[in-house]
């Protein structure tokens, strides 16, 4: 006899070994159950339940897993054998009831179990996001959440152009880009998404370029049309989180209106000169919170509402705006951190400053109040006659 | 007494002048000769809003309406609170408040 087979032998007679089904009603009972196979091995498809944790770091990671040790593990690999030599050291770290499932995952496909086949990353994406991956807030499920999200940029101008990168460096899956300009000469000087020689072609084609050049993997969706009231609700449907980053009032009102009557998050930036604004209104998320129309129930008058054409903007204004944006986006998407939920954040670059505002819910507004959605209106109008 | 904002006089309440600086954004700092702070005294935001407007009126009247209420398109925040959820324009301002002038800006 093998040394191997010996030290099974003496293994077999002090773990415990339960069958696949005797395992199942044990993780109903409170069990935790182990995946102690390679990376590889579970690509095939891990028990439904289980917690994939490699053989290497078994010891060291137990604790995250289940750190009462009264609690009752069962230790699972592909066929019974080394889930032996695995709840061995399990016991040796002082966990009591340590089982091992015999035949593995092998015999729970065999005999019907539930198992699932993991979204996994592939190697290439390991690399690309290896630095946002060690994050603990991130790590593969949450690549993998950003792989599965879904982010529409309303303008591809000064706040998309940043926000898009960012977004699709950080291997957000899907980004629509919606505008229905062409790159000018003048956009260059902060819309970094465009190139000079793409002067002329329309915004959301040139987006396009930029962001599959910095990551092949994102799909690009583009939308080159104004949006409407007609075509809101269609195009929004489509995605997880909105970004405002549009450049005119009307359009600002519209985005607000469908993002509450469809629930989505609405990512809010705006700029003029050198000042800047970021709040995330949604209304429907966990935390409730104030619409657009709840801080401003209406626009200021034309007469008093300078565009950035007119009024200037400091070019990286748009840039540190947008990627505030990126950042709640990503948080958004990710669960993490605390979002800007009602409060809103002031950047002033001339005196470097970050100042953050309160405001709560109106409990008179009519859109995200608890009334039927009033439905869309005549945005242009709606900006004109405001005073 | 003081702690609140009032004081009492001889036959009539008047609101102590508090020292406060307003926070102009940079959409409305022309009206203001450039500035982006204005000190002024004053017991509440309604006559901080006065104080200003004796040598700034047009930066006020972008911030008011005509018959004297805050315009649905401009933000008021005292101590980081907005007024609305507190006393609107007639907010007390302690000694040292700062009034934060947030208008809404449209561009992208
Ligand atoms: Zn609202």
């Amino acid at each position: 006899m093998k040394a191997k087979d010996r030290r099974l032998q003496v293994l077999r007679a002090q773990i415990p070994e339960v069958t696949p089904e005797e395992a199942r009603a044990l993780q109903a009972d409170s069990a935790v159950l182990l995946d102690v196979r390679e990376r590889d091995e579970t690509l095939q498809g891990v028990a439904e339940g289980a917690v994939v944790l490699g053989r290497d770091f078994l010891e060291l990671n137990i604790e995250d897993v289940a750190p009462d040790p009264e609690r009752c593990v069962l230790v699972m690999c592909g066929s019974g054998v080394r889930s032996l030599f695995a709840a061995e050291g399990l016991r040796q770290m002082g966990y009591r009831d340590v089982r091992s499932v015999a035949g593995g995952f092998n015999r729970w496909k065999d005999q019907g179990l539930p198992f699932h086949i993991p979204k996994v990353l592939s190697a290439d994406s390991r690399a690309r996001y290896a630095r946002q991956i060690l994050l603990p807030e991130v790590g593969e499920r949450g690549q993998q959440k950003l792989a599965d999200a879904r982010v529409l940029l309303i303008g591809a101008g000064g706040l998309g152009a940043p926000a898009g990168l960012y977004l699709t460096a950080a291997g957000v899956g899907t980004i629509g880009v919606l505008d229905h300009d062409l790159v000018d000469r003048s956009n260059l000087q902060r819309q970094i998404i465009h190139t000079d020689a793409r002067v002329g072609q329309p915004k959301v084609e040139s987006a396009r370029e930029a962001l599959v050049a910095l990551n092949p993997s994102v799909r690009v969706q583009t939308h080159p049309v104004r949006l409407s009231r007609e075509n809101v609700e269609d195009v929004f449907s489509g995605y997880d989180v909105i970004v405002d980053g549009s450049d005119n009032f009307p359009t600002r009102y519209l985005v607000n209106d469908a993002c509450v009557h469809l629930g989505l998050p609405n990512v809010h930036g705006s700029i003029l000169r050198f000042d800047g604004q970021v709040s995330t209104f949604w209304p429907a998320g966990p935390d409730g919170g104030p619409c657009y129309r709840c801080l401003f129930p209406s626009p200021p008058p034309p007469e008093l509402a300078p565009s950035c054409n007119e009024a200037g903007v400091l070019g990286v204004l748009p840039g540190i705006v947008g990627l505030l944006q990126a950042t709640e986006v990503l948080k958004l998407i990710l669960g993490i951190g605390h979002t800007l939920v009602g409060r809103l954040l002031c950047f002033d670059a001339l005196n470097m400053h970050f100042r953050e505002f309160n405001f709560d819910k109106d409990s008179t507004c009519a859109y995200c109040g608890s009334g039927p959605f009033p439905g869309y209106v005549d945005y242009g109008k709606f900006c004109d006659a405001s005073a | 007494m003081r702690a609140c904002g009032w004081v009492l006089m001889t036959n009539r309440v008047s609101v102590v002048a508090e020292r406060v600086t307003l926070l102009i954004p940079a959409a409305l700092r022309m009206h203001c000769d450039g500035a982006d702070t204005l000190a002024v005294n004053a017991g509440t935001v309604r006559a901080a809003l006065a104080a200003a407007g004796k040598d700034h009126a047009a930066l006020v009247q972008h911030i008011l309406t005509r018959t004297g209420e805050l315009r649905p398109f401009v933000r008021v925040f005292v101590r980081n609170n907005d007024v609305r959820g507190l006393g609107g324009l007639d907010t007390a301002l302690n000694d040292g408040d700062t009034v934060a002038i947030v208008p809404s800006v449209a561009g992208g």
